[in-house]
C-alpha cells in the first residue's frame, strides 16, 4: 500500500516517472538475477554430475549405525597416523 | 557482550568482537616484527583493546587457539595465564562436559605438545625462528596445553578413504548438537590478575567457523586444511556445513596435501616460513612431469604414506627420466628443471587432491542436505590460488568464499564467532556481500596524522615532505613517470596479502620493473609481482575466475599483452579487484587509469625480505630509505630521500 506522503508525491508527472523508472529497473534486476541463478544451477548440476562419476559414489550409503555417532573424548591412541609434525606448521 | 579472541600459535593474533561485530584483528608480527611471531603479551591484548575504545575490564569472554599440539608460551605469567577451569558464566553448551562427562584431568591426560620435546634440540627448533627466547621458555615451563583433540566418533575412524566419506550419512550429525558443540573446553584467561571465562576451541573448527561467518551464504559447505599432520584425526583438516549461525563438523578428511606441500618446499631449499609461497610461484615455470594419480586422495586413498614417499616418488621419476638432481634443493639452481618441474607436479597433485576432497564434500551434503552451491575454504591451503581457482571452475560448488586471513591469524576471529553465534546462539543479523573491508581491520592508531608527523620529524634530516591537495593523483603520475612507490593508507590489513593499504606499487606496464621491484625488496629475481586492477575493468584484462577477487587469493588468465610486469611465465596473475571499498587506493588507480588508459597497477607488499608487512608511518620510512624505492605516499603527504 502506498503511504500518504507518497500518495501525494505520485501525483507529481516527475515523481511518477522516476517511481515507474524504479519499478522497471527493480523487474529488471529480479528477471536477470533469476537467469543468473538458473544458468548457475545448470552449471552446478554439470559439474556435479561430472564428480559423481569421478568419485564413484553412486554406490549406495556406507552403512551405519546409532551407535556410530555417540560422542566420545578423543583418544588419541585410537585412530592410527603419526601426530602433526612440529616442523609442518 | 565482548569477545576477545587470541591465537596463541604461529601467526599470533588478536580479535575483538563487540555483540558480533568485528571491530578488530590484529597480528602480532606487524608489533614485533618477528615474521609469524607466536604468542601473545598482556600489552599486546591492552593496545588493541585501547585501540577501540575498549579496556579489559570490558571483557566478557576469551576464546583461546594454538597452532595444532603446540602449547601456549606464557612469556609473563604474572600478567597473562590460562588454566582450565570453570566460572558461573560457563553456562554454554559443551558436548564433552555435559554428554561425554570429561573433566579436567581427562583433558590433561591427553595433554599433548611439541615444544616440551625441543629440550635436545635448543635454538635449532624450527619454533624459535616464530619466538627466539623459547627454549628459555621452555626451560622455565612458561607453557600451557596443549588441547587440540575434543570429541570423537566411531564414524569417523570407520569414514576413511574419500570415496567412503562421500557415501557416508552425516546427517544426524545436524540434527544433533553434539559435533557442533563438541570442539571447545572451558578454561579461564587471568589478564592482569582479572579471570576472565574463557574457552579453547580446536584449531580447524575455529577456521571453519571464520571462513562461514566472515561469507555472504546463508548455508555453504566448509573445508579447512593445512599442514598440520596427516592422517590422524583432525589434525590437518574438517568437512563441516554451515547453516545460520550454527557450524557443524561433520569429518576430519585425512588430507595430507598441506604437508605434502610444506615438506616439497623445504626439499626443493625454502625454509618453512615461506616454503608454500615460493613453491606456488615457482610452479609456474616447470612442467608437471613428476605427477602421479597414484598420490591423489586422503591419507587412506594414497595407502597412508608419509608426505616423504611423494618426494620420493618424484625424485626416483626424475632419475628415470634423465634428470640432473646434483641441483634439487640447491637455492643458487632454483630455476632449473629438476626444481621447477618438482614444483609444478606438487602444484598439480595439490589442485587434484583439493578438487577430490570438494567433490566428496559436495556429495556427502548432497546425501544430507541436497545440493549445496557455497563453499567456505580455509587454513594455509587456501592460500593456494591456482588451487582456489580450480575448485571455483571445476567443482560442483559455484561460488567459493575465501577470507582475507585464511591462515592462522584468522583463528582469533573464527573462535570468537563461534562462541557468539554458535554457542551463544545470536543471528547473524543481515547477510552482506563480501568487500574489500573484511581485510582492512588493524589498529586505527598505527595511522593517525600526529602519528604520521612524528615520524616525519623524526627522519626530518634524511627526508623532504611536500603536502599535497591530490595525493593519489600525484602517485598515479609517479607511477606513470615509471617510479616505484610505497602507499600507506589507514587501517593495515589482515592476512598475508597487501591489499593497497601498506602497498608498494609500481606501473605494470613496463617489463623491467619485475626485476626491478623483486630488487628493492630483496627477493629472487624469478618471484612474480600481483596486479590490482578497477574492479569495473578487470574483464579486459583479466578471464577465467571468478570476479570480483577482493583478496588476492584467485588466479585469472590475463588476456592483455600490456601488463608484461605482472604476467607470470605462465600466463596467470593473482588479481585484486579494486573498489571504493578500498579507500584513495582506488582513487590512486582511477587516476593512473585517465593518465594511461590502463586500470591495472603492481601492487606487492610494503616490506622487506622475511620481514612482516609494515605497520607504522616510521617503518615505511625506514624501508624506503633502506631498500632506495623512490617515495612513500601517506595520502596526501608525499615523502622522498634528500
Amino acid at each position: 500500500m502506498t503511504s500518504w506522503p507518497e500518495s501525494l508525491a505520485l501525483r507529481l508527472p516527475a515523481v511518477r516517472r522516476l517511481v515507474e523508472t524504479r519499478d522497471n529497473l527493480l523487474a529488471q534486476t529480479k528477471a536477470l538475477t533469476r537467469e543468473r541463478d538458473e544458468a548457475r544451477a545448470e552449471t552446478a548440476a554439470a559439474r556435479s554430475n561430472a564428480a559423481m562419476q569421478t568419485l564413484r559414489v553412486d554406490a549406495g550409503s556406507t552403512a551405519t549405525d546409532a551407535s556410530d555417532y555417540a560422542p566420545a573424548l578423543y583418544d588419541p591412541a585410537r585412530i592410527p597416523g603419526r601426530l602433526p609434525d612440529p616442523n609442518g606448521a | 557482550m565482548v569477545i576477545l579472541g587470541l591465537h596463541f600459535g604461529h601467526d599470533a593474533s588478536i580479535a575483538v568482537v563487540k555483540d558480533g561485530r568485528l571491530l578488530l584483528c590484529f597480528e602480532r608480527e606487524r608489533r614485533t616484527r618477528v615474521k609469524h611471531v607466536m604468542t601473545l603479551t598482556c600489552e599486546d591484548i591492552e593496545l588493541c583493546l585501547g585501540d577501540v575504545g575498549l579496556r579489559l575490564d570490558d571483557v566478557d569472554f576469551c576464546t583461546l587457539t594454538s597452532t595444532q599440539l603446540v602449547e601456549y608460551v606464557l612469556t609473563d605469567p604474572a600478567t597473562l595465564s590460562v588454566e582450565l577451569g570453570r566460572t558461573p558464566e560457563h553456562v554454554f553448551p559443551c558436548t564433552l562436559t555435559d554428554k561425554v562427562g570429561a573433566g579436567d584431568a581427562d583433558l590433561h591426560a591427553r595433554r599433548s605438545g611439541s615444544l616440551y620435546q625441543m629440550a635436545d634440540q635448543g635454538s635449532s627448533h624450527p619454533y624459535c625462528k616464530f619466538l627466539p627466547d623459547l627454549p628459555r621458555y621452555v626451560a622455565q615451563k612458561q607453557l600451557f596445553g596443549s588441547f587440540e583433540h575434543f570429541i570423537d566418533l566411531p564414524l569417523w575412524s570407520k569414514a576413511k578413504t574419500l570415496a567412503e566419506i562421500a557415501r557416508t550419512d552425516y546427517s544426524p550429525l545436524m540434527r544433533s548438537d553434539d559435533a557442533s558443540h563438541g570442539f571447545h573446553y572451558p578454561a579461564i584467561a587471568t589478564l592482569r590478575g582479572r579471570r576472565i571465562p574463557s574457552y579453547i576451541f580446536s584449531h580447524h573448527y575455529a577456521h571453519l567457523a571464520y571462513s562461514f561467518y566472515d561469507s555472504e551464504f546463508d548455508s555453504a559447505a566448509l573445508l579447512s586444511h593445512d599442514g598440520g599432520g596427516h592422517g590422524g584425526a583432525y589434525g590437518c583438516g574438517l568437512f563441516g556445513y554451515g547453516r545460520g549461525n550454527r557450524i557443524y563438523p561433520l569429518t576430519p578428511h585425512h588430507l595430507a596435501a598441506g604437508e605434502i606441500y610444506d615438506f616439497s618446499g623445504m626439499r626443493v631449499g625454502f625454509d618453512l616460513a615461506g616454503a608454500a609461497g615460493k613453491l606456488m610461484g615457482l610452479s609456474a615455470y616447470g612442467k608437471p612431469r613428476f605427477f602421479s594419480q597414484q598420490f591423489v586422495g586422503n591419507w587412506y586413498d594414497i595407502g597412508q604414506l608419509p608426505p616423504q614417499a611423494w618426494i620420493e616418488h618424484c625424485e626416483e621419476t626424475a632419475r628415470a627420466m634423465g634428470y640432473d638432481l646434483a641441483g634439487l634443493g640447491k637455492l643458487d639452481r632454483t630455476t632449473e628443471p629438476i626444481n621447477t618441474d618438482f614444483a609444478a607436479s606438487t602444484q598439480k597433485l595439490v589442485e587434484e587432491i583439493m578438487l577430490k576432497a570438494c567433490e566428496a564434500l559436495a556429495a556427502l551434503l548432497r546425501t544430507a542436505v541436497g545440493h549445496v552451491p557455497n563453499l567456505c575454504l580455509s587454513g594455509g591451503v587456501a592460500l593456494n590460488c591456482p588451487a582456489n581457482t580450480r575448485i571455483s571452475q571445476e567443482s560442483s560448488f559455484t561460488n567459493v568464499y575465501i577470507p582475507p586471513a585464511v591462515s592462522d591469524a584468522g583463528l582469533s576471529i573464527g573462535s570468537a564467532w563461534a562462541l557468539y553465534h554458535n554457542m551463544m546462539g545470536h543471528p547473524r543479523g543481515a547477510l552482506v556481500e563480501s568487500t574489500p573491508r573484511n581485510a582492512y581491520l588493524g589498529l586505527h592508531g598505527s595511522a593517525t596524522m600526529p602519528r604520521i608527523e612524528a615520524a616525519l620529524q623524526r627522519y626530518a634530516d634524511r627526508v623532504l615532505v611536500q603536502r599535497l591537495d591530490d595525493g593519489p593523483e600525484q602517485a598515479a603520475k609517479d607511477l606513470a613517470d615509471d617510479k616505484v612507490i610505497g602507499w600507506f593508507e589507514g587501517r593495515s590489513e589482515i592476512g598475508p596479502r597487501a591489499l593497497g593499504h601498506r602497498s608498494l606499487l609500481a606501473n605494470p606496464t613496463r617489463a623491467a620493473n619485475w626485476a626491478r621491484v623483486n630488487r628493492f625488496k630483496g627477493r629472487e629475481n624469478w618471484r612474480p609481482f600481483a596486479p590490482a586492477a578497477l574492479a569495473t575493468r578487470t574483464a579486459a584484462y583479466f578471464a577465467r575466475t571468478q570476479m570480483p577477487s577482493y583478496f588476492m587469493l584467485l588466479n585469472a588468465d590475463v588476456i592483455a599483452d600490456t601488463l608484461p610486469a605482472i604476467t607470470h611465465v605462465d600466463g596467470s596473475a593473482r588479481v585484486q579487484s579494486v573498489t571504493p571499498d578500498c579507500g584513495r587506493f582506488y582513487e590512486v588507480l582511477t587516476a593512473f587509469d585517465k593518465l594511461t588508459g590502463v586500470p591495472v597497477v603492481m601492487n606487492t607488499s610494503f616490506n622487506g625480505p622475511g620481514e612482516p608487512i609494515v605497520e607504522t608511518p616510521d617503518e615505511a620510512i625506514a624501508f624506503m630509505l633502506e631498500s632506495g624505492f623512490d617515495a612513500v605516499y601517506f595520502g596526501d603527504i608525499k615523502v622522498w630521500a634528500r
